[in-house]
């Protein structure tokens, strides 16, 4: 009987010319989308990876020099990019693209591509991301706003009733007539994505599970909004009130959202200027010990402590050069001070993270949004752990060189050199991105807000059926 | 006379519909909020400029004290190389704030804004080029932007003329008053233009009341800004028109009202949503953005090897500069360490500007060609003119960057030409040393070709469907 | 004053209306009377120029439709089985809107004497339409025709759902309007109806005038022999 209904809705929907004329429309969009995606993703990756070889080069190739003033030189971490990204690009625009990694500064992330794009790009680009958070949950609003609608308005219904036939099993067949149709083309699209990441060279780094629980993410996204459809359309009277609510929740959940949270949480939870925060930073490092002045009252401390500590009584005797000793213990105070900053920036984000949560009570968008990005490496919570990585390495680079020049050199002897076979033997920067159990993990709370709205709404739609009148 | 009466019947008819005075009170409340969300922005760029300013003042009445003192040969309880005498001491200590402060409609637009900032300080050693204007935020906010006027204007306001206008022909059609109508001697296409231009005057006029008394809210002057605010509310007035029109052809096809809200719909995302990203996107393929990670590999490569020879740099640096070069070479030297910092600074910059400056040439080429898509979709063009009234859009920021770069010159050039004639800082010089401050003229007015552009679009759609209904057809309408 | 000229059209090849001939003089009422689609509206709507016939011609005084839209549309008043106007305007506001559109110009106390004319009670004018019935819907249709000064009336079934008085006073004043020189074209149902008010009935069928006679030539009962005998 369900299906029976559900055949009969579904081939309404198909010989229906508003659905095929969108749906052929979102198809193409989805197709370029997907394909100059993968164009994009062989791009950059091809970009960092020349870049990382060439900085790796410029490193090792260092002449022989002061292991400080090669920690001053530095070096760059690139932030890869991971093959979902193809489906969903998340914040990448808005986070940069590399960290300079330098002695004494835990440098921000820089070069974020929307700072070298015009304000166009605002509006968004052509992802499928863009597609299938934006557009689709529309495509459905537009194909099922009047499917029971139209049956009051023609009289079907009354007829229907009049068969006998449970308002349940009418709505879980108008149900499954609005989500079967656009799940197969989701489906196709995944396909599709399925095997252009198959065919990609760094395979390596692609899950197969992860593109199955995204496209379940996307699957619960679309049962909410046919849910929500079906609702509006068993209580409104008229077609046209049907369409206006539901379009109006489309721009609440979808644009409206996203845009208020955004603005509340910048008004409750701020993140201070670059200015603010360097200040601060500076503020703290003012206090403590600084590397490069040994007249300082923490480095004077620190002298006495180690000196007491060898059984000396000048810094010369010491079986190390204290200078490098005590760069290496500056920057080890420095890094304390920047993680204590960060750990600060990140309660915020955090702060700010969970406001996006509880407004997720209001709109199904937002924890779509967010779990797709997750699980396409490209939200926040993954440039931070890049940045934190990067920051580890930065520290195991600076102990490295900090060590050779304490180790190798004596007391007051800046003119050290050290071996270029040094360079070398700091291996490269391998950055591995958080485990995807971690990423789920993480987003626990997303996965329950996307369920609970498909329960709720479940539940309201199977009340307002029983309820249906003519 | 036919005209006045229309008229006159159609207000009374819109009078007494609930529905309007409930939409128009719904866009003046979404309007005074995001003018209030564009007033806290505001006051976010401007309150750390406003302090790091009076910052500045302090730090330099204290300076000059200190310079007094120290001039006098009395004790201070400075380190020597804080010694405020010490030239480089004041140009890297003494940094001037080149803030980039909020125009004064700022408000209306966010734009580019949170993705930079408004404040840096060009120092001494540093390099003006490598100096970073980003701002620290949550990317994920940059992604769902603001809930500004912006955004009211660009893509809530399009859908509230769509809702005043979609079924003004259909819903006669289905209620039956339309057979009377058309059995009138009158023009069907100048009988719905008349209403629709009934509805046009109805919503400009709630329109323009609702963005400037949202603006007043937020106590801005309206009148002391006349003329930026005159030029939005005329960019807004084009691009309703625009809708207008659009609704205009829609409601001439003739079909249901549901199918007129369904193509509407379809258009608004078509126009607002999807163009826009299509033309981005075609912008990203066609003229991608020159690679940022390839310049820092050739910038690193070009620093490594100027450090190089960094030895005999400031020989060659003098030959360069002769007029720099110590007439008397017995003087005693203030700042040896220093005049070879730059030097070797000089001679990286050397290695390394041609690659900026190559870059940064490659990106304005790419920009300019971008910004020539905006013309494509009414909605980029009205975002352009809000950006630009706003002060916020790229163009702006990125003649900010190259003012600020032309500054850390001017400093440069305040401070090197002393230090080489062995100088010290006097008291009275803090008060002419060069300050910022930012020149709006400097930058490209577009708002001229924009409006021209949008009021071309408000009128193609009218003008469009009179040629395409010159001869109506009702049968068509009535019969369908 | 009203004139079809072996007038057809068709849609999609399926003829709606074959050949129609028929002329209706200042002061006739000429009743047509047929079967459901058998092609009553269709001339109607053929009159009104709401469709384009796909043969022969009609016309209006001394103009084609088809080349004299608007000028016709200046002689002739329509009103629809169902007449709809806008529910949030009163019925005096109705007609002044209407009469506008054709071009006349009226004073309250002038639009007001109209609706007195068309039999509208006078504590009604000022009331919105949303409260009037249908009777009071087409009396306030009567008057914008009167208003209007038109030559020619056109009525689809405009007594359908009418109760019997408010039928019969509509009677009454198609049969004023008529004595006035008003040529009426009247597409009905009702046999007695035609009989009483019409001066000539045709009968339609299949899009085909199949029978045309005055009302004198005929008593009631022979009427509704003879229509029955065409539909069978």
């Amino acid at each position: 009987m369900v299906l029976k209904i559900a055949s009969k809705e579904m081939k309404e929907v198909l010989r229906d010319g508003r659905f095929r004329v969108l749906s052929a429309l979102c198809l193409v969009l989805l197709l370029v989308a997907v394909f100059s995606g993968k164009r994009y993703y062989e791009h950059v990756n091809a970009q960092h990876r020349d870049a990382a070889e060439k900085e790796r080069l410029n490193w090792v190739s260092q002449d022989a020099k002061n292991p400080h003033s090669a920690a001053h030189y530095g070096t760059h971490a690139f932030k890869p990019k991971y093959p979902m990204s193809l489906i969903d690009q998340g914040v990448d625009k808005y986070t940069g693209v590399s960290i300079y990694l330098e002695a004494h500064v835990r440098n921000e992330a820089q070069f974020m591509a929307a700072q070298d794009q015009t304000a166009l790009s605002r509006f968004g680009d052509l992802t499928p991301d863009f597609i299938l958070l934006f557009l689709l949950p529309l495509l459905i609003i537009l194909v099922g706003f009047n499917a029971i609608t139209r049956e009051k308005e023609n009289g079907t219904l009354r007829l229907l009733q009049s068969m006998g036939i449970s308002p349940l099993n009418l709505a879980l067949g108008k149900w499954l007539g609005i989500f079967i149709p656009v799940a197969a083309l989701l489906a196709f699209i995944f396909l599709l994505a399925a095997w252009l990441l198959n065919n990609l060279s760094d395979f390596g780094t692609f899950s197969l599970s992860a593109l199955l629980i995204l496209f379940s993410v996307y699957l619960l996204y679309y049962a909410v909004f046919s849910n929500l459809v079906l609702i509006v359309s068993a209580w409104a009277k008229k077609s046209s009130i049907a369409f206006v609510i539901l379009l109006s929740a489309w721009i609440v959940a979808c644009l409206g959202m996203p845009k208020l949270t955004t603005n509340l949480a910048n008004t409750l939870y701020p993140y201070p200027t670059q200015q603010e925060f360097m200040e601060a930073v500076n503020e703290d490092k003012k206090k403590g010990l600084d590397g490069h002045d040994p007249w300082n009252d923490a480095a004077k401390k620190l002298e006495q402590e180690v000196l007491a500590e060898h059984g000396v009584d000048s810094v010369h005797k010491l079986p190390f050069n204290f200078d490098g000793y005590l760069m290496q213990k500056g920057e080890e105070h420095e890094a304390e001070i920047f993680f204590k900053h960060y750990e600060h920036l990140k309660e915020i984000y955090e702060k700010q993270s969970s406001l996006y949560k509880n407004a997720a009570i209001l709109s199904p968008f937002l924890p779509a949004r967010f779990l797709s990005m997750a699980l396409c490496r490209t939200d926040y919570h993954s440039h931070w752990h890049f940045s934190d990585e990067a920051e580890k390495y930065r520290l195991h680079m600076m102990n490295a060189l900090n060590m050779d020049f304490a180790d190798n050199s004596t007391y007051g002897d800046w003119s050290y050199k050290s071996n270029p076979e040094l360079w070398a033997k700091i291996e490269p920067f391998d950055y591995n991105p958080p485990t995807y159990a971690s990423v789920l993990a993480f987003n626990a709370g997303n996965f329950t807000v996307l369920i609970f709205w498909f329960l709720i709404s479940g539940v309201v739609l199977v009340y307002r059926c029983k309820k249906l009148k003519v | 006379m036919a005209n006045r009466q229309q008229f006159k019947y159609e207000w009374l008819g819109l009078l007494r519909d609930r529905w309007v005075l409930i939409l128009s009170l719904l866009l003046l409340l979404v309007c005074i909020y995001a003018a209030y969300n564009g007033k806290e922005k505001v006051a976010e760029r401007n309150q750390p400029i406003a302090k790091a300013m009076d910052e500045m003042k302090a730090s330099d009445e204290q300076y000059k004290a200190l310079i007094d003192s120290v001039a006098q040969g009395l004790k201070t309880n400075l380190p020597a190389w804080q010694n405020p005498q010490r030239l480089n001491v004041i140009g890297q200590r003494a940094a001037r704030v080149a803030a980039f402060e909020s125009q004064p409609l700022a408000l209306v637009s966010t734009g580019q804004s949170d993705l930079f900032t408004h404040l840096v300080k060009p120092r001494l050693y540093g390099e003006a080029l490598t100096l970073g204007f980003s701002e620290l935020s949550n990317p994920v906010q940059l992604l769902f932007g603001n809930f500004d006027l912006a955004f009211v204007c660009i893509y809530l306001l399009p859908l509230l003329i769509l809702a005043f206008s979609y079924n003004v022909l259909s819903a006669e059609k289905e209620s039956g008053a339309l057979r009377l109508t058309l059995a009138q001697p009158i023009q069907v296409t100048q009988w719905l233009l008349n209403k629709l231009l009934l509805r046009f005057v109805v919503l400009a006029v709630i329109v323009v009341i609702a963005f400037n008394v949202s603006l007043m809210t937020t106590g801005l002057n309206v009148v002391s800004e006349f003329s930026p605010v005159m030029k939005i509310t005329l960019a807004l007035l084009a691009y309703m028109l625009f809708w207008f029109g659009l609704s205009f052809w829609v409601n001439l096809r003739g079909q249901s009202s549901g199918s007129n809200a369904v193509v509407l719909v379809s258009l608004w995302v078509l126009i607002v949503l999807l163009i826009p990203a299509m033309i981005s996107q075609l912008a990203n393929n066609l003229y991608p953005v020159p690679s940022r990670v390839g310049m820092i590999s050739e910038l690193r490569y070009a620093e490594a090897e100027a450090q190089k020879n960094a030895n005999q740099i400031l020989e060659s640096y003098y030959r360069d500069h002769p007029e720099l070069a110590p007439t008397d070479t017995s003087a005693q030297k203030l700042y040896p360490f220093w005049l070879s910092y730059f030097a070797s600074q000089d001679e990286i910059r050397k290695a390394v500007n041609p690659i900026l400056s190559e870059y940064e040439s490659q990106l304005h080429k790419q920009q300019q060609t971008v910004d020539q898509l905006r013309f494509l979709s009414p909605a980029v063009l009205l975002q352009n003119i809000f950006n630009e009234s706003a002060g916020t859009s790229s163009r702006h920021y990125n003649s900010y960057r190259q003012q600020v770069v032309v500054f850390a010159g001017e400093w440069k050039n305040y401070f090197l030409p002393r230090m080489f004639r062995n100088e010290l800082m006097k008291k009275e010089w803090m008060d002419e040393l060069p300050h910022f401050s930012f020149d709006a003229n400097k930058i490209e007015k577009q708002y001229t070709a924009d409006v021209l552009a949008l009021l071309l679009y408000g009128f193609a759609g009218f003008v469009l469907s009179f040629l395409l209904y010159r001869n109506y057809v009702t049968e068509k309408v009535l019969l369908t | 004053m009203l004139e079809a000229r072996n007038l057809s059209k068709s849609y999609n090849g399926t003829a709606a209306l074959q050949g129609l001939n028929l002329l209706v003089k200042p002061g006739d009422i000429f009743c047509l009377l047929g079967a459901n689609g058998a092609g009553k509206t269709t001339t109607i709507n053929l009159f009104l120029n709401f469709i384009e016939p796909s043969g022969g011609e009609a016309v209006i005084g001394e103009y084609r439709v088809t080349d004299a839209p608007l000028e016709t549309k200046k002689l002739l008043a329509y009103i629809p089985e169902n007449l709809m106007l806008y529910p949030n305007l009163t019925g005096i506001e109705n007609l002044d809107y209407f009469s506008s559109l054709a071009g006349k110009k009226y004073n309250q106390q002038e639009l007001g004497k109209f609706l007195a004319e068309a039999g509208l009670q006078e504590d009604a004018h000022a009331k919105r339409i949303n409260t009037y019935s249908k009777g009071m819907r087409q009396k306030v249709g009567i008057a914008i025709s009167l208003a209007k000064q038109a030559k020619v009336l056109l009525l689809d079934e405009p007594t359908s759902g009418l109760d019997p008085k408010a039928s019969n006073e509509f009677a009454a004043l198609l049969k004023k309007l008529s004595q006035q020189g008003v040529a009426t074209l009247m597409a009905t149902h009702d046999l007695f109806r035609a009989k009483e008010t019409g001066t000539h009935i045709g009968i339609m069928k299949e899009g085909k005038l199949v029978e045309t006679l005055t009302t004198e030539q005929i008593n009631h009962a022979d009427l509704e022999k003879l229509y029955l005998q065409h539909m069978n």
